[in-house]
């Protein structure tokens, strides 16, 4: 397996784990059913801990295969990488406008907030899951 | 359903003729990884005209010996 195929699967799983621990957490500050509004203190976390493991993990990778690591994208990865990227950039766009929209009609900042930050964790997730799939199927 | 390419290659015939030459090697020789030479060699992914040349170059043949377009395709 490429070293960017591990890295996709690895951040695939660690930031669906962390993300669903970051829900939990919110569910657990919301008393009424309502959504809390952005805790700051939590997001920090979330985010500490997303980069903590992110390095880890690829140090476990690159150390499995340092050539590997070191090595520049060829020409297939990079075809791979941009094609992600695009439909990543779709899902976060179509997420984002989506979000306002919502802002328009009901004026909740809070969702708004996590509305978008929702449409960047899951075009992340979108992002990977592509790469995975493009490393083991035809790419034309 | 994989999808069908319309060119097709001998890269892992010509390769294997080399005895000794491994996917990493030649991956190394023309500056791709292994994981693409297996690709090309699977007709999972066509390689750019300047991958086909430098692998034509490596192994000394014309590159139309090499690769060939599928007239069925």
């Amino acid at each position: 397996m490429a070293f960017h195929e591990k890295s996709a699967w690895w951040m695939l799983i660690a930031l669906s784990v962390l993300s669903v621990l970051y829900a939990n957490a919110l569910f657990g500050l919301s008393g009424d059913g309502q959504i809390p509004p952005p805790n700051v203190p939590v997001l920090i976390r979330y985010t500490v801990a997303l980069v903590i493991v992110a390095v880890i993990g690829h140090i476990i990778i690159a150390a499995t295969a340092p050539s590997d690591a070191n090595a520049e994208p060829d020409e297939r990865e990079r075809k791979i990488f941009d094609r992600a990227g695009r439909i990543s950039g779709f899902v976060f766009g179509f997420g984002v406008v989506s979000a306002m929209l919502f802002y328009l009609f009901q004026s909740n900042g809070d969702a708004l907030f996590y509305g978008v930050f929702a449409c960047l964790v899951a075009s992340q997730l979108v992002e990977y899951l592509v790469k995975i799939y493009l490393y083991r199927t035809a790419l034309d | 359903m994989a999808k069908a390419f319309p060119i097709s290659n001998r890269v892992r015939e010509v390769r294997e003729q080399r005895g000794d030459m491994t996917q990493s090697d030649l991956g190394k020789l023309v500056g791709v990884t292994r994981q693409t030479i297996a690709a090309i060699e699977q007709e999972r992914y066509s390689p750019s005209l300047e991958t086909a040349f430098r692998i034509a170059r490596e192994f000394g043949v014309s590159i139309d010996s090499l690769f060939s377009w599928k007239e069925d395709a």
